[in-house]
């Protein structure tokens, strides 16, 4: 209880892998930090990895890890296992939306911005892009066209790496492939990257 | 050229890790170290400036939240994963998982089988053990009610209020040795109303109380008149055994004890079945009561039923008949029982035995015949010793050397010694 209100308060980090074990022993109160820990990274990088509804996949993603908790057994890191769901989770989602027909709500809308379809509907009636930096937001729809001519490996380890944290060793792990080799993609994306936003470096 | 290309590729991998580094190490703030310089001089320098202006504005783009239903649903799942974590972790307590062991189909067919197979055993040995006679010797079977049905325990109050004449004659004089020997001659026999006595024959019985004397009652005699005096006969005669048998059970305790002590103390247990004599006692009399009953019935309707009128007097009569010989064969035993006791000397002794003998097998109890046959020859053993003793001393000693050269007795040194 002691350990658990430290943890609370922040005084003492606890790592993915103890909160999952205090979990698997029963305490719920674990998984609700660890889905505040990584949810919205996990949502960016189901968005950059170009998953037409990030929020299924993060609900998705989690589901998996409360229902197959047992099967756990600490050998990777829990940050690692979560990505590598939800990339599963992704690679799914982009086959099933190629037979889509219409336009998903929670897909990207493209060039001009990175709201959605169902956000553009929503907030143009409200009018709530007044408050936006126009900065931002023109840096935004530059950074979503750069990110979706990448190829997918390339984005997908960008994104990991800038917009979830993942560390090289972790992507390597997750993507099942040669740290170097993730570097080397890594650096191939932050040079088109460059060349695509110029303009706003 | 494969290999070249993979070659190739390796090397362009290593650079472009080595690029990467140098990109993280300024992101993290960390100085440049000489491979970075040398990097730089190889690419340009802005490439690295313009990679880390692109990691702060990408790190300054907003996110977007999760919606907060994804949260709730993945919460409650989460709750009920932990319900079923600790459920399947907590631990049990001993006893459940004694249970769960036990009811499990090998442990509990196990159980079953072991139970059935305890009862079977239990069930065989107790009739056995019922049935089992006392180990004891000649005066425990002389003891022994003859009865089976006589077995039940029954406290005798009666048996040790009562007053014992026959058994107050049983501390009689006789030789030492012949002591314990003597006991169950003394003691009289439960069986004096046993009822095999009322099947018999009564011609048999008839014949075996003419025999007897005077000591029978007259047969002529109403079954009423005769009812009363056989129950106090009875009640006399039965509580003795059990006051005898405290009596000799005290005594051999008091002697620690020898073979005898065992069977004793078996006939002491047995002490409840010596109420047998009673309670044949009361079934004679009830048979009684219903001749009587019959009799009267008959006497009241007179032409209803003479037949049944006439076979039931004679049974009354038979039964009364049979009773008073078996009466009388009793006190004949006890007589004779009575001489042996107050035999001074042993061929007065021996000759008693033999008439207790006679009168036993002629009142049919072969219990009694047997004790009194062992203890007769006995007797008969002991007076020969006796002979054989005198003459001995009658005897010189050389003679007796002569005689006896292997025994080295201290008698007879002593007296060489003399010589």
């Amino acid at each position: 209880m002691l350990s658990w209100l430290l943890m609370v308060i922040g005084e003492e980090p606890v790592s993915d892998e103890t909160l999952f074990a205090r979990y698997q022993n029963g305490d719920a109160r674990a998984m609700t930090t660890l889905y505040d820990r990584h949810a919205r990274a996990l949502r960016a990088f189901a968005q950059q990895r170009g998953a037409a509804r990030p929020d299924d996949v993060v609900q998705d993603a989690f589901l998996r890890v409360v229902r197959n908790g047992a099967s756990f057994q600490g050998q990777a890191k829990f940050r690692t296992w979560l990505y590598t769901i939800a990339r599963n989770l992704c690679v799914d989602a982009s086959r099933r939306d190629r037979f889509r027909a219409g336009p998903s709500l929670d897909a990207p809308t493209g060039n001009e911005d990175s709201r959605t379809l169902g956000d553009r509907i929503a907030n143009d009636s409200i009018g709530t892009d007044a408050s936006r930096n126009l900065a931002d937001r023109e840096f935004q729809a530059a950074f979503d066209a750069a990110m979706a001519q990448l190829p997918d490996e390339q984005r997908e380890v960008f994104a990991l790496r800038e917009l979830s944290g993942l560390s090289f060793a972790e992507i390597a792990e997750a993507t099942a492939c040669n740290e170097n080799t993730v570097k080397s993609r890594m650096r191939y994306a932050l040079k088109q990257l460059r060349e695509a936003l110029l303009d706003f470096l | 050229m494969g290999r070249q290309q993979a070659t190739e590729n390796t090397a362009q991998e290593r650079v472009d890790a080595a690029v990467v580094d140098a990109y993280e190490r300024r992101i993290a703030g960390q100085a440049p170290t000489a491979e970075d310089a040398a990097l730089e001089a190889e690419i340009a320098a802005a490439e690295l400036s313009a990679y880390v202006t692109l990691h702060q504005r990408v790190a300054g783009l907003p996110r977007q939240d999760v919606a907060p239903s994804v949260r709730s649903v993945v919460l409650t799942a989460a709750a009920v994963g932990a319900r079923e974590h600790a459920a399947r972790l907590a631990p049990q307590s001993p006893l459940l998982k004694l249970l769960a062991w036990v009811m499990r189909p090998g442990p509990l067919l196990a159980a079953v089988t072991a139970a059935a197979v305890l009862v079977a055993v239990s069930v065989r040995h107790e009739p056995e053990a019922t049935t089992a006679e006392p180990a004891g010797s000649a005066v425990a079977m002389a003891e022994a009610p003859a009865a089976p049905a006589a077995m039940a325990p029954e406290p005798a109050p009666v048996a040790k209020a009562a007053p014992a004449p026959i058994a107050a004659a049983a501390p009689a004089p006789a030789p030492a040795a012949a002591v314990p020997a003597a006991e169950p001659v003394a003691a009289p026999p439960p069986e004096a109303a046993k009822p095999a006595a009322m099947a018999r024959p009564v011609h048999t019985i008839a014949a075996q109380a003419a025999s007897l004397g005077p000591a029978g009652a007259p047969a002529d005699k109403a079954p009423e008149e005769q009812a009363q005096p056989r129950e106090a006969q009875a009640k006399r005669e039965a509580p003795p055994a059990a006051a005898k048998q405290v009596a000799a059970k005290a005594r051999l305790e008091a002697d620690d004890g020898d073979a005898l002590a065992q069977g004793y103390g078996n006939s002491y247990k047995n002490a409840g079945n010596r109420q047998a004599p009673l309670q044949n006692l009361d079934e004679a009399k009830a048979e009684l009561n219903n001749a009587r009953a019959n009799v009267a019935g008959a006497a009241a309707a007179p032409n209803a039923a003479p037949q049944v009128l006439n076979d039931q007097q004679q049974n009354a009569q038979v039964a009364t008949r049979n009773q008073v010989a078996e009466k009388a064969s009793t006190d004949a035993v006890a007589r004779w029982r009575q001489s042996v006791a107050d035999a001074q000397t042993p061929e007065d002794r021996i000759a008693a035995l033999k008439q207790l003998l006679a009168a036993a097998q002629a009142a049919g109890d072969d219990k009694t015949a047997k004790a009194t046959q062992a203890t007769l020859k006995l007797a008969q053993s002991q007076a020969v010793a006796r002979k054989r003793a005198e003459s001995l001393q009658d005897t010189p000693p050389a003679q007796r050397a002569k005689a006896a050269p292997a025994q080295g007795s201290g008698e007879l040194k002593a007296e060489k010694a003399k010589q």
